[in-house]
């Protein structure tokens, strides 16, 4: 890939183009950023920009038993790790996308929470190395502040070189990318792992750390060259140029239906019980299932693999027909499902995961998009960046606790506390559906009514949001959980183009 | 209000102490020169639970240049009592040896009174390389097993009356080996008189016809690099043959059964537990069982972060011939004589501790293993009431929900029709 790509690094001998001209020499080749061949080129380079952070982003999930046993801590000390990746984005994720636009430009932007990342891989990994859980803690701190920001970079850069229907791919691109991560992650730390033990027994751990922060360079690599292909791009005017966005209003919080609130309360009862398991769930399948290291990382990580084929085919389903609670309602349901099975059976957890991998997709394509249908387009931004915070909140709270109740209680209890997260997400929805009926806020119509009334509104009054916006989906939302973006969005970049 | 009331006399029946503990060490035996002087030859410990209508006995010898044996008896009657002629009993080269421990209600031999009996031998502790880091004792990969035999440790003993429990460390005559710098076995037995749970991981659940038993290697000298250690048991089921040595029909067998349990709520990940079962071969009821939790721990306070596999071989059947010290057994011999012992069904198994990647025994130098012995059924483990209590909750409260959602979608509805009838009737049209 990066063969292709190195006539295009000595771009100072391009020459100065005129205004107006739509491509340069050697007009459709690589060189030109209008090309699709130039255009694949980024996307591959937007793709690989975030897998450094997602394959680090579950180390500690694949390396469960190593971690403990290295380190000499129990669960709790070890959730930590996840804790602290998240408590940065509780106040973050509100300011990434301002930080993007307003401060560092998103090329800078990028580079620098790229190397966020791996400044904090190689701090977790020497943290390993010396034998400090708490330098290890700090890695993850690190790890948090650059993962979660450049996502939203990593957004805002598809928003500037894709439009339309290609977006929509794009994102699913990445998406997918994420999700190959996060699963390459599950399934080659244990081994690599294993591999370094034959050679350096002494410090193992720090030393498999430090290899995978080789990801890390490769995806900052990868930010550098994207950087560099960007800022051409944008003198040869072959792009669009960054637009800024309302800055994120807090006070808008106190205007916020009561219907977003139960939202929130979805989001954050469901996740709680995915990530946090997931963290926790490889020893869980070794020591109730009998399931050896490898196959336990493969059914941990089916919730992952899952989402990455059925996003697309969830969101566009939802997109089309509507009933977004109902769908809400039937995930958490199934996911509720999975979590007993897994408590109180021993039927076999590839069963449980799957069925959990798949409403875990189509709680994402049903629920993310409600937001945008109760909340002015000005406050979508505020929306997102709230709800995303207190899930960053609810994982980081929801990660001490479910170590300590391993330590103390076991894996039944700890289902059990998952159960009842999902439980609270469960009544959160039933409430939902009363007071959206009640209200008559339309977030249970079909697509069809939806149409209907928006183009009954739209005779009544003319004023449309911005349609260039890139507020609203330039949120960590859509790179972590898939969802499709709304299609009344698309409609309107469309347009503009 | 009724179950619940019912529910907690019933927990206070449980809990309250109904049976009486005696210990005794050596008892009778006071002037006897295999008694006497801070070491004796002989040391027998022998705890009865006293029952309103049945008595457990526990008879332990560790005696000089023996392997540590134990019996339980479980007998009908509680006024039983096992009674030692302790002039026999000392001299194990005389055949008198035999049917010196006896079971007596009154003045009165009453072995039929005998519902239960089981005995255990802890033979010796297994060393073995593992060099493909598996913690599989079984492997054949694993070479240079070495077996140190428990009849080479001399037995400190102290009892505690107030908690019904004694301490027995074992330490060599000579450090040697296993044992060449100041490595232990210890084991802890406390006869439990109610039923409750092991304070510590991986708490245990008993009942009142129960013992817990630990064993603890701490400072053993490791011979290798992945070294890893097992007990080598022997059990047998004395019921086959009566006291007075004579074979009775073939009813009753030990076996090994793993049982898989959901619930790991007080032994955090574990959820697996072992059983050893005296069973009558026709109705596969267990009249006494040793059972314990599939883990170990590394640390002198047990916790999820130093806990580690236990792991079992299979019983195996054996003649006496490949097994040395049994004929110099004096409890063995006391209670089957020496032509008896050739023929018994002895059971061997190891149970070897450890699990891949955890350093070996050498990391932390210290085991400790936990298991429960007793008479009749294994105490069932049964959900916590904290468990149930979420379930309800966790059912129930949807439920109202949904519940509370319909009755209310009703009475709107109900309201809106009243209220468009009277503006029908009335002609008024209402707002909203």
């Amino acid at each position: 890939m990066h063969d292709e790509n190195s006539p295009l690094l000595d771009g100072a001998e391009e020459p100065v183009v005129k205004r107006g001209r739509r491509c340069n020499i050697n007009c459709g080749s690589i060189r030109d950023p209008t090309s699709l061949s130039h255009r694949l080129v980024v996307l591959t380079l937007m793709c690989f920009l975030g897998f450094g952070s997602y394959f680090c982003y579950d180390i500690p999930a694949a390396l469960h038993t190593q971690i403990r046993n290295d380190m000499d801590i129990n669960e709790a000390t070890f959730m930590q790790l996840y804790s602290w990746y998240s408590w940065p984005n509780v106040i973050l994720c509100f300011f990434g996308g301002f930080l993007i636009d307003r401060v560092l430009g998103v090329r800078v932007g990028c580079v620098l929470f790229s190397s966020f990342v791996l400044v904090g891989q190689l701090v977790f990994a020497l943290g390993a190395s010396v034998h400090h859980i708490w330098l290890m803690d700090m890695g993850r701190f690190i790890i948090g502040i650059g993962g979660e920001s450049l996502a939203v970079a990593q957004n805002t850069y598809a928003v500037l070189w894709f439009q339309g229907s290609d977006l929509n791919l794009v994102f699913g691109l990445q998406l997918s990318m994420a999700r190959i991560g996060s699963t390459v992650n599950m399934n080659v730390m244990g081994p690599v792992y294993s591999w370094v033990a034959s050679f350096c027994p002494s410090n193992t751990l720090g030393v498999s750390l430090f290899l995978a922060a080789s990801t890390c360079v490769f995806s900052l690599i990868c930010a550098i060259v994207l950087g560099l292909l960007d800022k051409r791009a944008e003198r040869l005017g072959a792009r669009k140029a960054q637009k800024t966005d309302e800055p994120i209003k807090l006070t808008a919080v106190k205007d916020f239906p009561l219907q977003l609130w139960l939202i929130f309360f979805i989001c954050v009862g469901y996740y709680v019980a995915i990530f946090p398991f997931i963290g926790l769930g490889k020893i869980f399948f070794e020591e109730k299932y009998g399931f050896t290291p490898a196959q336990s990382s493969a059914v941990n990580s089916i919730v992952y693999i899952l989402s990455a084929p059925c996003s697309p085919v969830f969101g566009f389903m939802v997109d089309r027909l509507g009933f977004n609670v109902t769908w809400v309602l039937l995930a958490v349901v199934a996911t509720l499902g999975s979590h007993v099975i897994l408590a109180f059976t021993f039927i076999n957890p590839w069963f449980s995961m799957c069925l959990m991998g798949v409403s875990y997709s189509l709680l994402a394509c049903a629920l993310w998009p409600m937001v945008a249908f109760i909340v002015d387009q000005c406050q979508l931004g505020t929306a997102y960046g709230f709800m995303q915070s207190i899930q960053n909140l609810g994982l980081a709270v929801i990660s001490l606790l479910a170590g300590l109740i391993l330590d103390g209680s076991g894996y039944l209890m700890l289902e059990l506390f998952f159960s009842a997260c999902v439980g609270v997400a469960l009544i959160c929805t039933l409430l939902l559906l009363l007071v959206d009926k009640v209200r008559e806020s339309g977030l249970n119509y079909s697509t069809k009514t939806r149409d209907r009334i928006a183009k009954e509104q739209e005779k009544s009054q003319d004023t449309r949001f911005d349609p260039k916006s890139v507020q609203g989906i330039r949120n960590r939302y859509y790179s972590r959980i898939g969802a499709q973006i709304p299609e009344h969005l698309f409609a309107q970049t469309k347009v503009s183009a | 209000m009724k179950p619940v009331f019912v529910f907690l006399t019933l927990a206070l029946t449980l809990t309250t102490a109904n049976r009486k503990i005696s210990i005794g060490f050596n008892p009778g035996c006071a002037g006897l020169s295999g008694c006497n002087g801070p070491n004796p030859a002989s040391k027998l410990l022998y705890i009865k639970s006293e029952g309103d209508c049945d008595s457990i006995h526990y008879v332990w010898t560790f005696n000089q240049k023996s392997i540590p044996t134990l019996l339980i008896l479980e007998s009908s009657n509680n006024a039983s009592v096992v009674s030692i002629d302790w002039q026999s009993f000392l001299h194990i080269f005389n055949s008198s040896i035999h049917g010196s421990i006896r079971l007596k209600c009154g003045k009165q031999f009453c072995e039929d009174s005998v519902l239960s009996s089981s005995v255990y031998v802890l033979k010796s502790i297994i060393q073995y390389n593992d060099t493909k880091n598996n913690a599989d004792i079984t492997d054949k990969g694993n070479l240079y097993v070495s077996s140190y035999d428990l009849s080479n440790l001399n037995w400190n003993i102290s009892v505690s009356q107030e908690v019904n429990s004694f301490l027995v460390e074992g330490s060599p005559y000579n450090q040697t080996g296993t044992f060449s710098k100041d490595g232990k076995l210890i084991m802890k037995f406390t006869t439990k008189d109610k039923s409750g749970r092991g304070p510590l991981f991986p708490h245990l659940p008993y009942n009142d016809q129960s013992s817990m038993w630990e064993i603890i290697l701490t400072n053993l000298t490791t011979a290798f690099v992945g070294s890893r250690f097992a007990l080598d048991f022997l059990v047998v089921n004395p019921e086959n043959v009566s006291f007075s040595g004579q074979k009775t029909s073939l009813s009753k067998t030990v076996k090994k059964i793993t049982k898989w349990s959901i619930d790991d709520e007080y032994s955090p990940s574990v959820f697996t537990s072992q059983q050893i079962l005296w069973v009558n071969i026709s109705s596969e009821r267990p009249s006494s069982y040793w059972l314990w939790r599939t883990v170990c721990y590394t640390n002198v306070t047990p916790s999820r972060a130093f806990s580690s596999d236990v792991q079992t071989t299979n019983l195996v059947l054996i003649n006496k011939t490949t097994v040395t010290g049994l004929e110099s057994n004096h409890l063995l011999l006391a209670i089957f004589g020496k032509s008896v012992i050739d023929k018994l069904p002895f059971k061997r198994f190891s149970i070897s501790f450890g699990k891949p990647d955890d350093g070996f025994y050498r990391a932390t130098e210290y085991l400790s293993w936990t298991s429960l012995v007793g008479v009749g059924e294994p105490p069932a483990d049964s959900l916590s009431l904290m468990v149930v209590c979420i379930i309800f909750a966790g059912v129930g409260c949807p439920v109202l929900v949904i519940l509370f959602g319909a009755v209310y979608l009703v009475v709107r509805r109900c309201r809106k029709h009243r209220m468009q009838r009277v503006a029908l009737l009335s002609n008024y049209e209402p707002i909203g």
